[in-house]
C-alpha cells in the first residue's frame, strides 16, 4: 500500500510538469540570458537525417520549460551553493564560450564575427576573484605580428597624409588583483610588445597597457561586464594622446553621470552568483564640447539616423549608442582635424573622449561594416587612422582578416550620396533604436 | 536521448510507461517496448538506426540456424558466420579510422580514412548480440522464437546504448511472460532517482572541476594539482557510469525485468583483480565467459590469457593506442598481482587499498587524454612541475568540501560493513523505506532544476 502510494505521488508530480508544459505560454525570447529562445523545429529530410529535428526538440523542451527563467536562477544558486565560498575568494569558471546576443542594430552575418572576437577571449576561462570577473585569456605574440603587418598595409596605402595609431587595449586579465596571476599581465605586456615592435616606421603605438598599469588600483574594468570601465578607457586616451602629441583633457573638466546599477555580459555568460551580488555602476565623463551623431547601415551613407554620444542605456552601450557599422561625430572643435577609428566595443568608450581634438570623427566597427575604409579616408581628408580597440579583436587573425578586408569593401561611396558628408542633411532621428542596441 | 534529460524525465519516460501499462497483452506491451526504444535510438542516430535492425535481423536468424542446427557442422558455420559480422560490424563501424590510419603509418600509404562517425552503443549491442548467438550454440539458452521478444531483448531502451551488456539467460524468463510488482516498480523507481543524482548533481559536478584542472589549466598545473584534477575524474567516470547502470537497472525493473548489478563499489576493492570485479561487471563476464575461459582460464597459460583479456579490454573501450596502452598496463598489473599474490595476502588491507586506489587513478589518465602527447606532459606533471601550487587547489578542496564527503560515503561500502542483520543496515533500511517517496520527488525536482540549461550532457561511455 505504502509503495503504491509512492509510486502514485511520483506519477502524479511527473504527469503534473509534463501538464504543465503543455499549457504554459510558449516565449520567443528570453530576456535574463539575452538570446532567442529555441521554437518547436520543422520535419523534413535534411532535419530528420541530420538529427536536428530531435535534437531541436530537445533543445525546445529545455528552452520553453515552465519557469525557466526561475528554474535557471534557483540552478545557479544550487551550483554556486554546492560549495562553501571563501573570503577573498579567487575561483576560475570555465564557460563554454557561446555567448549569443540580439543586438538588432547588427547585420545577421556580422553576429557570429562579433560573438567569435567576444569567445576568443573568454575561452581560456575566467577567474571571478571577490565578486567580479577576469579573462584569463592574454593574447598571442604570434598573433600580433599578423595584426601589425595589417595596420602596415593601411599606413603603405595611406600614404604620408594619414597618421596610423595602433592603440589596443589589454585584456582584463592583465589587471588581476592577485600576486599569483601577475603573469598574466606580463602575457598581455609580450602580446602588446610584439604589435609595437612589427609596426613600421611612421605607424605610432599607444602604450595603452603601460599607462593603465599606473592606476591599476582604479576600476579599470567592469566586473560584471567583458568591457572597461570610463576611467580604463580614459587611460588608453591619455596613452593615444602622447603617441599623437596632444594635451589630453582632464577628467575633471568634464562633466560626472553615475548610472546603474547593472548586471553586464559575463554575468549573463557565467550566471555566478557572487558575480550577481556585486553589480556594476556606470560612470561616465562627458567632454564639455557639443556633438552630433550619426551612424549607418553596413554599406551606403542613404539612410543616417541621429543619435547621442551617450545614450540613456544603463550599462556600456551608452557610450556613442552601443555599437554600429559606421558612426560619424561632429564636433565644436573647429581645427579642421578629422580622425577615424576602426574599432569594436572595446573602442566606443574610449571615441567618446577623442572629441576634445577632433572635428569630426569616423567610428568604424569592423565587424559589421562594409563601408571601403580607404575610400571613407580619402573621400573625408581624414588626418589619423586609430585603430582603437581591445585586444580580443587583435588576437584572432579572423578579425584581422576582418579589418584587412574594409580596405577590399567595394566601397557604397561611389553611389549617389557618396560620403557621409553629403548626407548629413538627410539625417533621420531614431534614438530609440539605440536603446534595442544591447552588449558589445 | 539521454536518461539525464528533461524530454526523458518528462515526456518519453511517462508516454513510454502510459502505452506500457494500459496495454494488458505481453505481446502488446513487448510492442510498444520495442517501438519507443526505436524511437529512443533513433532520437541520437537517425541514421545508424539502420544499423541496428540490420545487425538485430542478422543475428536472430543465425541464432535460429543455430538452435535448429545444433551440434552439426552447419551450427559451427552459422555461429562463425555470426562472430564474422558482429566483429565485423564493429571494426568496421568502430575501428576502420584506427585501421586505415595505422597502416598508412606502418606502409606509408596513403588510404583516405572512411570517417565513419562512431553510432551509439554498437559496442554494447553487438556485445550483446554475440553473447546471445554463443551461448544458443552452447546450449545454455533456449532461443527466442519470436522476432519482436528478440528486439526486445536487443533493443530494449534501458540497457541498449550504454549497457549493463545484459545476457539473455538473465532475462529469458521474463522476456515472454513477467508481471510487475508495485515493490518492483517502487524500487525501480528508487533506483533510478539515486542514478539520477549520482549523474546530475555528483558527475556533473565534477566534470566541471575536470576540465578545469585537466583541459584550461593543463599547461600551468602543478603536480598535487594534477593528482587532484585527475582524482576528480575517477569520481565524474564512476558516478556517471554507475549513475546511467542505476537508471537502466531501475528501468527495467519498472518494466517488470531484472538485470545484474554492474558496479559494487569499486573504489573499496583491495587490489586491482578485486577492482575489476567491483567495476563494469557485465562487460567483465562477457570476458571471462567468451574470451577467459575459452583460452585456458587459469588451468594453462593463465597469465597470458589475463593479459590477452585485459588488451581486448582496453581496445572495446576505443579505437585508439591509449586504450590498448591502458589495457596493458592493467593486464601489468594483474600478472604483478598474481605474481606477488603470496606477499599480498599478508600485505595490511589499508595498504592494499592505497596502491590500488594510486594505480586506478593513475589508471584514468591515460582514459583521458588520447593524444599521446598531451598525456606524456601530463603523466610528468604528475611528478614533477615546475609550477607552484595554485590558490585553486586551496579553494576548490575547502570549497567543495561537502561534496567530496558525499562522494566519500558514496564510494563505501555499507552494505559489506553491515550485513543486513545488523541493527544499524535494519534502521537505515527502514529509515529510506519510509522516506523514499519524499527523497525521490526531491532528487527529481533537483535535477530537473540542474538539467534545466544543460540540454544534452552525454554520459561517458556513449563514446565507446
Amino acid at each position: 500500500m505504502f509503495q503504491k502510494i509512492g509510486i502514485l505521488i511520483q506519477a502524479l508530480v511527473l504527469v503534473g510538469i509534463s501538464a504543465t508544459f503543455l499549457f504554459s505560454e510558449k516565449k520567443q525570447i528570453s530576456e535574463s540570458e539575452k538570446r532567442t529562445l529555441a521554437q518547436w523545429p520543422t520535419l523534413d529530410d535534411s532535419t530528420y537525417f541530420s538529427g536536428a529535428y530531435f535534437k531541436g526538440i530537445s533543445e525546445y523542451i529545455n528552452d520553453q520549460f515552465p519557469e525557466r527563467d526561475w528554474l535557471l536562477e534557483l540552478s545557479n544558486k544550487l551550483r554556486f551553493r554546492m560549495g562553501v565560498h571563501l573570503e577573498d575568494e579567487i575561483r576560475m569558471v570555465v564557460v563554454d564560450g557561446q555567448m549569443e546576443q540580439t543586438n538588432e542594430a547588427a547585420p545577421n552575418d556580422s553576429l557570429e564575427a562579433s560573438t567569435n572576437d567576444f569567445n576568443a577571449a573568454y575561452s581560456g576561462g575566467m577567474l571571478i576573484v571577490n565578486g567580479a570577473a577576469y579573462t584569463m585569456n592574454s593574447g598571442s605574440v604570434n598573433v600580433s605580428p599578423i595584426f601589425a603587418k595589417m595596420v602596415n598595409e593601411y599606413a603603405t596605402t595611406l600614404g604620408p597624409s594619414v597618421t596610423v595609431y595602433s592603440c589596443i587595449a589589454p585584456l582584463s586579465s592583465a589587471f588581476i588583483p592577485s600576486k599569483q596571476y601577475a603573469y598574466l599581465n606580463t602575457k598581455n605586456e609580450q602580446t602588446l610588445n610584439a604589435i609595437r615592435d612589427n609596426l613600421q616606421p611612421g605607424v605610432k603605438f599607444a602604450d595603452v597597457l603601460a599607462e593603465m598599469n599606473a592606476y591599476r588600483k582604479e576600476k579599470l574594468f567592469f566586473g560584471t561586464d567583458h568591457h572597461w570601465t570610463a576611467y580604463g578607457a580614459y587611460h588608453a586616451y591619455v596613452a593615444f594622446c602622447k603617441s599623437a602629441g596632444l594635451n589630453p583633457a582632464n577628467l575633471s573638466d568634464m562633466d560626472h553621470e553615475i548610472r546603474g546599477p547593472f548586471l553586464g555580459s559575463l554575468y549573463d555568460l557565467t550566471r555566478d552568483e557572487s558575480v550577481k551580488e556585486h553589480p556594476d555602476t556606470l560612470e561616465l565623463f562627458k567632454p564639455r564640447v557639443t556633438t552630433e551623431l550619426v551612424y549607418y547601415g553596413p554599406s551606403g551613407f542613404d539612410k543616417p539616423v541621429k543619435c547621442s554620444l551617450f545614450s540613456m542605456a544603463k550599462g556600456y552601450p551608452s557610450f556613442i549608442s552601443g555599437d554600429h557599422p559606421l558612426e560619424k561625430i561632429t564636433t565644436s572643435v573647429k581645427n579642421g582635424r578629422k580622425a577615424c577609428v576602426v574599432k569594436n566595443s572595446m573602442g566606443n568608450a574610449f571615441c567618446v573622449y577623442l572629441v576634445n581634438h577632433y572635428e569630426e570623427i569616423y567610428v568604424v566597427d569592423f565587424r559589421y561594416s562594409k563601408h571601403n575604409l580607404v575610400r571613407l579616408i580619402k573621400d573625408n581628408q581624414v588626418n589619423d587612422l586609430i585603430f582603437g580597440m581591445g585586444m580580443y579583436g587583435a588576437m584572432s587573425k579572423g578579425t584581422i582578416q576582418m579589418m584587412r578586408q574594409l580596405g577590399l569593401n567595394k566601397s557604397s561611396s561611389s553611389s549617389s550620396t557618396s560620403s557621409p558628408a553629403k548626407t548629413a542633411s538627410k539625417t533621420t532621428n531614431k534614438s530609440k533604436s539605440t536603446a534595442k542596441s544591447k552588449k558589445r | 536521448m539521454v536518461f539525464s534529460s528533461l524530454i526523458f524525465i518528462f515526456f518519453f519516460l511517462p508516454l513510454s510507461l502510459l502505452g506500457y501499462f494500459l496495454i494488458p497483452s505481453m505481446k502488446g506491451k513487448n510492442f510498444i517496448l520495442l517501438m519507443f526504444s526505436l524511437l529512443f535510438y533513433a532520437w541520437g542516430e537517425p541514421i545508424w538506426i539502420t544499423l541496428l535492425l540490420f545487425s538485430s535481423i542478422v543475428n536472430y536468424f543465425m541464432a535460429l540456424y543455430i538452435s535448429n542446427h545444433q551440434g552439426t557442422v552447419n551450427s559451427k558455420f552459422a555461429l562463425l558466420v555470426s562472430i564474422c559480422i558482429n566483429i565485423g560490424l564493429l571494426m568496421t563501424f568502430k575501428y576502420a579510422d584506427f585501421f586505415v590510419d595505422n597502416t598508412n603509418w606502418l606502409l606509408g600509404t596513403e588510404f583516405t580514412k572512411p570517417g565513419i562517425t562512431l553510432p551509439l552503443g554498437i559496442s554494447f549491442y553487438t556485445f550483446l548480440s554475440l553473447s546471445y548467438t554463443l551461448d544458443v550454440h552452447r546450449g545454455h539458452i533456449q532461443v527466442q522464437k519470436s522476432f519482436l521478444n528478440f528486439m526486445v531483448y536487443v533493443t530494449m531502451f534501458p540497457h541498449l546504448v550504454a549497457g549493463p551488456i545484459v545476457r539473455y539467460s538473465e532475462i529469458q524468463d521474463t522476456i515472454n511472460e513477467r508481471k510487475t510488482s508495485w515493490a518492483m516498480a517502487w524500487s525501480g523507481i528508487n533506483r533510478f532517482c539515486l542514478g539520477l543524482f549520482k549523474k546530475v548533481v555528483i558527475a556533473n559536478t565534477a566534470s566541471i572541476l575536470v576540465e578545469k584542472y585537466l583541459d584550461v589549466q593543463f599547461l600551468n598545473l602543478s603536480s598535487p594539482e594534477a593528482w587532484f584534477g585527475i582524482t576528480l575524474f575517477s569520481i565524474q567516470i564512476y558516478f556517471d557510469f554507475s549513475g546511467y547502470s542505476d537508471m537502466a537497472i531501475g528501468l527495467g525493473r519498472i518494466f517488470g525485468f531484472n538485470f545484474l548489478e554492474n558496479f559494487r563499489h569499486p573504489y573499496a576493492a583491495t587490489s586491482v583483480g578485486d577492482f575489476y570485479k567491483r567495476w563494469h561487471m557485465s562487460l567483465g563476464r562477457f570476458f571471462r565467459d567468451y574470451v577467459y575461459i575459452p583460452l585456458g582460464g587459469n588451468r594453462k597459460f593463465q597469465l597470458r590469457n589475463v593479459f590477452i583479456v585485459w588488451l581486448l579490454t582496453g581496445f572495446w573501450h576505443g579505437a585508439s593506442w591509449n586504450f590498448v596502452l591502458w589495457g596493458a598496463f592493467f593486464g601489468c598489473c594483474m600478472i604483478l598481482e598474481k605474481l606477488l599474490d603470496r606477499y599480498l595476502k599478508v600485505t595490511p588491507r589499508i595498504f592494499k587499498h592505497s596502491y590500488t586506489l594510486i594505480l586506478i587513478i593513475f589508471s584514468r589518465a591515460i582514459f583521458y587524454y588520447v593524444d599521446f602527447d598531451k598525456l606524456k606532459t601530463f603523466v610528468k606533471t604528475l611528478f614533477y612541475s615546475e609550477y607552484p601550487v595554485s590558490i585553486n587547489l586551496k579553494n576548490d578542496l575547502l570549497g567543495y568540501m561537502y561534496f567530496f564527503i558525499l562522494v566519500i560515503l558514496l564510494c563505501i561500502p555499507w552494505d559489506e560493513i553491515f550485513n543486513k542483520e545488523h541493527a544499524v543496515y535494519q534502521r537505515a533500511s527502514k529509515l529510506y523505506f519510509y522516506g523514499a517517496p519524499v527523497l525521490n520527488i526531491l532528487l527529481l525536482l533537483l535535477g530537473t532544476v540542474l538539467l534545466i540549461d544543460d540540454t544534452y550532457n552525454p554520459f561517458i561511455y556513449f563514446r565507446f
